[in-house]
């Protein structure tokens, strides 16, 4: 074990170095760059994605061939749909100076915008100045001034490219003769603030109440609706035309307010932050996808609205929404919902179905007596019954005098096979609801009665398919009897049964470690009894070998030698292990059993070999189709046990 | 005091034993054997990456971490309890031979799928290298996260391993079950994106929420909420002891039907 333990250890290490060559080989990304001769700047997307209000970052990398020492970059950015939080050098009216001394060849910003608004927003290199480090710092060419865009979703409240005549008008007052408090900028653009409480415009056509509040550091006159829930102010242009604008608290901005006539009203729409809160239910997905507005009509009443084709307003309910917005979700979880509800119906129909059938079993099934009075009935061999209840008999008196170590009980167990082959979980479930699928009743054992004492070594004959393995398996405790009980200590109980548990895709020696250990030697004991164990199965050299490059006769010898490697335990349960080999180690592994039985160990064995029964049992249980025919002398069970299997001969 | 010490040795001795024939197993056929356990993850994580960061390009930062660690408790989370369900079913010829207790084959199991994910975490730190993801301190937490998905993901395989000897069809509905659980774990996708709806699906998704712990402290470098801390460790704690009672309970009949 030491020694693979330690390959592993030098396989793993084979694998990191493996792995780092590996990393180092495959992951040696490429951003997309446009190589030039002396320096680039790239953005780490050609493009992004981003929603409505949210924040995000955009990666800046200048890279050369050489070790950068001083740069400048300038980046423009459009400034009406997003806002510069941070991670550049210094902003300035929508253009972000990144500016220092690099250390490597790559010079790398992450910087943080907010977007305002929809659409779609350039963010663009508009100066570069790279040079290399050192004294004889050169000055580095950019080839290529590149762009990126921002795609936003949501609604774009700033619109296409404004003509920039208006800013190119005279900024030296208004059109119009209007008394105004004080002056505001939105998206870029000076508005004088209307006095609400000097003036009232005529485009004022809906129900308000005046109130006074703080808009940013000035004091106005706002106009609200009815119900208080937004708060709006007219705006003057340079031209003198009149804006309705709505004040966000949250977002403190200004939005702008449109109008439209819908079934011969005329409504106000403006954007949804304009509202202190949202009904529940109201998501920024729902608004964005179903293009929702805080909507007012002329009476002052407000509320949300769904804009549909030919500006034809609906009003948003909160179940409608849902529907639209989540009608794939639900589709999906109702998917979700049926496959789970069709699984636990499955589940739940197979384990009643299987649970009443278990109880009609207990139902329909015999009561001991019944089954003993059946068993009786059928005997019609060469045994009378009064023999039969002698034996029995004898074996009770013979429990009177000692303790039995094993005591089996009227024993009766019954394996139900499906006669019938479903094949798919429909078919089963409909044959198991109209009670199609019968079960053939396989009665391994009927009433199976013994004892055994200590030190007593016991044979188990009988024909193959006569139920000797299930016997072994119920006293060994890996199954439970249909009906009656077995007594006995299982912690004393071990099992030796061949050719099972061994992996074909291990080695020998693997083998050996793994079926040591479930059968319950510790690793010490594995470690001291190793050689012995490839001494006694005759494989030296072969250990390493993998398993399914054995012939049946080399597992069979492994299977032995492991299996009996250790100390005898109180009570060994052989099960054909005898019958392994060639000759000369089928003597050998009788020595080995014989050692076992002499250092004082209760012994029950199955084998074939009368040979091996007559030297060493001194009882033996006679077992045919399930039944129990003779407990006895080992004489005197094998000469009946030889006699039948003539006449059977004959017969034939 | 003694004899239950010993007991214990051998019962790590065994799980030791079906854990190395386990992994032996696997790669039993392939030339490069066990490298394969580095190698594998390491070329899928690869390859995604590649996928994600030239293909699909995301509004998140650092998509490919974002992705693999949404990736690898999952992946963690479906070996562990695929392999427990069948656990006992494949290991019926033991059953028979041994006195340890049941729990021992399943156990194995989940700690042949840890192994794995000690290797697979080897590949990730590379990423985490190669993505220069800055470490923070609060990294030794993923131990506790991985912790408790081991018992949330045994809980649900011991129940599976029994399930499984009586209704082995409980396979196929598992692999569907995976799938839908996969899509509603917000791997590859982010979370807040989904509708109100769905992001209450996901929250409710005791996957998501080993998810979300361990993207909490290697991409946003915080402290996990104490919320997200509840959610952990009662769902490990609670479907461990559940997992655990209900294969108490039932493994008897299991031997009847292996």
């Amino acid at each position: 074990m030491r020694g693979h333990t330690k390959g592993w250890k030098k396989k793993g290490w084979q694998a990191l170095f493996f792995a780092a060559v590996c990393v180092c080989a495959v992951l040696c990304r490429t951003p997309e760059r446009v190589q030039a001769a002396g320096a680039t700047v790239t953005f780490g997307s050609n493009y992004y994605m981003a929603t409505d209000n949210e924040r995000f970052p955009v990666g800046i990398y200048i890279d050369a061939d050489e070790r950068i020492g001083a740069f400048r970059v300038e980046v423009s950015y459009d400034n009406r749909r997003l806002q510069y939080v941070g991670g550049g050098d210094f902003e300035s009216d929508g253009v972000i100076t990144l500016e220092g001394t690099g250390q490597r060849s790559q010079v790398k910003y992450m910087l943080q915008f907010q977007t305002l608004s929809g659409g779609t927003a350039k963010i663009a290199i508009q100066s570069a100045s790279v040079s290399t480090q050192g004294e004889d710092a050169q000055e580095l060419t950019v080839e290529e001034l590149i762009e990126t865009e921002v795609r936003i979703d949501g609604e774009d409240i700033v619109g296409e490219e404004e003509p920039e005549t208006e800013s190119e008008l005279p900024e030296s007052g208004y059109a119009a003769d209007i008394p105004l408090i004080g002056e505001t900028t939105v998206e870029n653009e000076t508005y004088g603030i209307v006095d609400l409480d000097a003036y009232l415009p005529a485009e004022l056509d809906w129900d308000y109440q005046l109130v006074s509040g703080r808009f940013g550091e000035e004091r106005v006159t706002w106009a609200t609706n009815l119900d208080m829930t937004a708060l709006f102010l007219y705006l003057l242009d340079h031209d003198g035309g009149l804006h309705l604008y709505a004040y966000s608290r949250e977002h403190e901005r200004l939005y702008p307010c449109n109008s439209l006539t819908s079934g011969g009203e005329k409504f106000y729409f403006m954007s949804p932050y304009v509202p202190q809160e949202w009904p529940d239910g109201l998501t920024l997905h729902t608004i964005q996808e179903l293009s929702i507005v805080y909507v007012m009509d002329t009476n002052g009443q407000c509320g949300f609205c769904r804009i549909g084709s030919g500006n034809v307003l609906t009003p948003w309910e909160e179940a409608e929404g849902t529907e639209g917005m989540d009608r794939q979700t639900v589709l999906v979880l109702s998917v979700l919902a049926v496959t789970v509800a069709v699984a636990a119906i499955a589940v739940a129909v197979a384990v009643f179905l299987d649970r009443r059938s278990r109880r009609q079993e207990g139902t329909a099934g015999m009561t001991a007596e019944e089954i003993e009075e059946l068993f009786l009935e059928d005997f019609s061999l060469d045994v009378s019954q009064e023999e039969i209840l002698a034996w029995r008999q004898e074996a009770e008196e013979r429990a009177d005098k000692g303790e039995p170590v094993i005591a089996v009980k009227n024993v009766t167990m019954c394996f139900r096979v499906a006669t019938q082959n479903v094949s798919g979980i429909k078919e089963y479930v409909i044959s198991r609801i109209k009670g199609q699928i019968s079960y053939r009743e396989l009665w391994a054992l009927k009433n199976i009665s013994f004892c055994v004492y200590p030190g007593e070594v016991v044979g188990i004959i009988g024909t193959n398919g006569s139920g000797k393995s299930t016997l072994l398996k119920l006293i060994s405790g890996a199954l439970r009897p249909t009906a009656g009980s077995v007594e006995v200590d299982r912690g004393k109980v071990q099992l030796l049964t061949l050719g099972t548990g061994f992996d074909m895709e291990l080695t020998a020696h693997e083998n050996v470690y793994l079926n040591g250990a479930i059968i319950g030697y510790s690793r010490e004991f594995l470690d001291e009894k190793y050689d012995e164990i490839v001494e006694f199965a005759e494989l030296e050299g072969f250990m390493e070998e993998k398993v399914k490059n054995f012939s049946s006769g080399m597992v069979s010898r492994l299977g032995f030698a492991i299996a009996t490697a250790g100390e005898a335990a109180e009570i060994l349960i052989l099960d054909e292990v005898l019958s392994v080999g060639d000759a000369f180690f089928q003597k050998k592994s009788l020595e080995r059993i014989k050692q076992l039985i002499h250092s004082g160990s209760t012994v029950l064995m199955v084998s074939h070999s009368m040979g091996t029964i007559l030297d060493n049992c001194t009882k033996v249980v006679w077992i045919e189709k399930g039944r129990l025919r003779m407990v006895g002398e080992a004489k005197e069970v094998c000469a009946a046990y030889q006699r039948q299997g003539k006449e059977a001969m004959q017969e034939r | 005091m003694r004899r239950n010490r010993e007991e214990l040795r051998q019962y790590f001795f065994v799980i030791r034993e079906l854990v190395a024939r386990e992994i032996k197993r696997k790669y039993a056929r392939s030339f490069l054997g066990i490298i394969w356990s580095v190698l594998n993850p390491l070329l899928s994580m690869a390859v995604m990456s590649m996928i994600f960061t030239t293909i699909f390009k995301r509004s998140i930062e650092n998509f490919p971490i974002y992705y693999l660690t949404g990736l690898i408790p999952w992946q963690f989370f479906s070996e562990t309890t695929n392999a427990s369900m069948t656990s006992l079913v494949d290991n019926r010829s033991f059953l028979i031979k041994t006195k340890i207790p049941r729990q021992v084959f399943v156990l194995a199991r989940s700690y042949t799928a840890l192994t794995n994910l000690g290797y697979t975490s080897i590949a990730y730190v590379l990423m985490l290298l190669v993505f220069r993801v800055r470490p923070s301190g609060y990294l030794p937490l993923l131990l506790v996260d991985v912790f408790f998905l081991l018992l949330f993901a045994m809980g649900i395989g011991h129940m599976l391993s029994i399930v499984y000897v009586f209704f082995a069809d409980i396979k196929y509905l598992y692999s569907i079950l995976l799938t839908i659980w996969m899509y509603l774990s917000a791997i590859f996708y982010p979370w807040q994106n989904t509708t109100a709806l769905m992001q209450r699906v996901i929250a409710a998704n005791p996957l998501f929420q080993y998810i979300h712990f361990a993207r909490t402290i290697v991409l946003e470098r915080q402290c996990p909420s104490p919320g997200q801390w509840f959610a952990v460790v009662g769902w490990g704690a609670g479907s461990f002891l559940l997992g655990y009672r209900f294969f108490q309970r039932r493994q008897n009949e299991v031997m009847q039907r292996v």
